[in-house]
């Protein structure tokens, strides 16, 4: 592992990092409550688009480790939805890279699959199997942020690509 | 966005909201049926199939009748007939009123689920 590229991953690890506080302080409670924009997912679809699945899964693991010290504790509930939510999210989209699908696409996918691991682990450790039927909304509100985070992903892409 | 994306999402939007319209109907609503303001009955309307029930009313016995997460009163003896030209109702906001029978009718949602995950 080069020197630079050890430095960008923790400098992606600082900012998902950030980016998850700064939501943590922000509650949109708007038409589906818990949904939330996952900006934190806008660093690993860089991180999985430009390097690859093994980065964007430790980046991703110990984004949620990180998480878990300083805000949820860890071992929690809180800190088995983030991962549980996140690994999905991780390998989903590395699946779904392999398609035709762009990087706004695969981003609703990993989305997508972030509300349904998360949901997964809420029927496991809390048993609350009605939650199935919460499932369609919260998919629906999945792609919404699925395609914002898309997008500024696509762009941040494109930038990085004329800069770095 | 590609063409790909835009199949992807519209096929998710299309399942998602089959899944939500044919999961509306089993939506755990359980209509209470009173006689002069007391309860007699509670009927769950998340069961599927077509089935009937006999209540005492002032003027005899009124029918109901349960379809699909859906209740009406199909026979009963009153001068007008209102609340069986009701029809069905199924939201757990609508209720049924047989003022000459004493019989009221309302759904009322089975409230299992108040947790709300973060």
């Amino acid at each position: 592992m080069t020197y630079q590229k050890l430095t960008r991953l923790s400098m992606y690890l600082t900012l998902a990092i950030i980016f998850s506080i700064l939501e943590s302080m922000i509650p949109i409670n708007y038409m589906i409550p818990g949904i939330k924009l996952g900006c934190a997912n806008i660093i690993l679809v860089l991180v999985l688009y430009q390097y690859g699945i093994r980065e964007a899964l430790a980046i991703a693991v110990l984004r949620v480790i990180l998480m878990g010290i300083l805000r949820t504790g860890l071992f929690s509930v809180t800190f088995f939805f983030s991962l549980f939510g996140t690994l999905f999210s991780v390998i989903s989209m590395y699946l779904t890279k392999k398609t035709h699908l762009s990087v706004i696409g695969v981003s609703i996918v990993g989305a997508i699959f972030h509300s349904i691991g998360q949901l997964l682990a809420a029927m496991l450790f809390l048993h609350l199997h009605m939650l199935i039927y919460y499932l369609p909304w919260m998919i629906l509100g999945s792609i919404v942020t699925g395609m914002i985070i898309g997008y500024l992903s696509q762009y941040l892409l494109k930038q990085l690509e004329k800069t770095l | 966005m590609n063409k790909n994306d835009q199949t992807l999402i519209g096929c998710i939007v299309i399942i998602c909201l089959l899944f939500i319209v044919t999961l509306n109907h089993s939506d755990h609503n359980v209509a209470v049926v009173y006689y002069k303001n007391e309860i007699i009955k509670k009927i769950d309307l998340s069961l599927d199939d077509i089935k009937e029930y006999q209540v005492n009313g002032e003027n005899g016995i009124v029918t109901l009748e349960v379809n699909r997460g859906r209740i009406r009163v199909k026979d009963e003896n009153s001068p007008l007939h209102l609340c069986s030209k009701q029809g069905y109702i199924s939201k757990s906001t609508e209720s049924i009123v047989c003022l000459p029978n004493k019989i009221v009718i309302q759904i009322e949602q089975n409230n299992d689920i108040d947790t709300v995950v973060k």
